[in-house]
């Protein structure tokens, strides 16, 4: 015949226990603790913030900081900026007509006249 | 069981020049079923030992702000349950560790150390680890502390039927258990 399990019916006891005197000495480490707290609180801010774990958030903060910061020195970004900034590479002239076919051939003669007077004039600074 | 009310420790400890007094008297009458109530989900003492100090560290700096709309030790347990819940989660050998792996590696922390139950209670033991965290967590509750479900609900912050199902499950498979072991 299968016995019938009711736990119910068990003696409800927790069966750990502690060391001797631990109850007291948990109550002097304790008392202690805040003593050396109080004492202390950068201490305690170092290890509540953990700073080996903030060290992957500070580089994000860090890398989203430097690109606001280069974005927003850099708001004036125009049409024309980017045309020198091709023609400094020399793209093909047809690639840069193709992506600046809006630019009419005055603007652009504007800006080599620009550029030549430029470089004429640093060529008679140093001369 | 003290007979300090939390008036009393309340008092004491809100007077600047008593604080540490009223906090002195707050852990020792609360330690020892922080304690237990810790151990029964971490299992090994040097860990309970660990988190119970935490707890009361954090009590220590949240005190000030206990609102009394609950009792001290309802409070208490809610925190030390927290504690408990994180420090599992913490501890664990491995980010996505199975129900398998936790209750093997708890299992085998069981006999370590202060463990003093007969057969039939290492056998119990064994068998309410077998149960996931929180259930596992009402069982013992409601089981050996016999908090009542009112209590628990405010505790865990949950509603009184889900914790009087989840102990009835808890108890179909701890019997399933010891009828197979």
């Amino acid at each position: 015949m299968k016995q019938k399990i009711d736990i119910e019916n068990f003696v409800k006891r927790t069966p750990y226990n502690v060391p001797e005197d631990y109850f007291t000495n948990l109550t002097h480490n304790i008392m202690d603790r805040i003593d050396d707290k109080k004492s202390s609180i950068f201490r305690y801010l170092f290890v509540i913030l953990k700073p080996k774990k903030l060290v992957p958030t500070i580089s994000i903060v860090v890398i989203l900081f430097t690109g606001f910061w280069y974005n927003s020195k850099n708001t004036t970004f125009s049409d024309k900026d980017l045309y020198e900034i091709l023609t400094y590479y020399e793209i093909e002239d047809e690639l840069l007509y193709e992506i600046f076919d809006n630019v009419t051939e005055e603007e652009i003669d504007d800006n080599l006249i620009d550029q030549f007077n430029y470089e004429e004039l640093i060529y008679e600074l140093n001369n | 069981m003290s007979n300090h009310s939390d008036k009393e420790i309340l008092h004491l400890f809100n007077n600047p020049e008593t604080k540490k007094q009223g906090f002195n008297l707050l852990v020792r009458t609360f330690q020892e079923r922080v304690y237990f109530h810790v151990r029964k989900i971490v299992i090994d003492h040097d860990d309970a030992n660990d988190v119970v100090q935490n707890i009361f560290l954090k009590v220590w700096k949240a005190l000030p702000n206990f609102k009394g709309k609950s009792k001290i030790y309802t409070w208490l347990y809610r925190i030390s349950t927290n504690e408990s819940l994180t420090f599992l989660k913490n501890n664990r050998k491995h980010l996505f560790s199975s129900i398998e792996d936790i209750t093997e590696e708890l299992t085998s922390k069981i006999e370590g150390s202060y463990f003093d139950g007969n057969e039939i209670e290492l056998k119990l033991q064994k068998a309410i680890l077998t149960l996931p965290n929180k259930q596992r967590l009402v069982f013992n509750m409601r089981y050996y502390d016999e908090i009542k479900y009112k209590e628990m609900a405010e505790i865990l912050e949950t509603s009184v039927g889900a914790l009087k199902a989840s102990y009835h499950h808890a108890k179909q498979k701890i019997k399933k258990y010891l009828k197979n072991n």
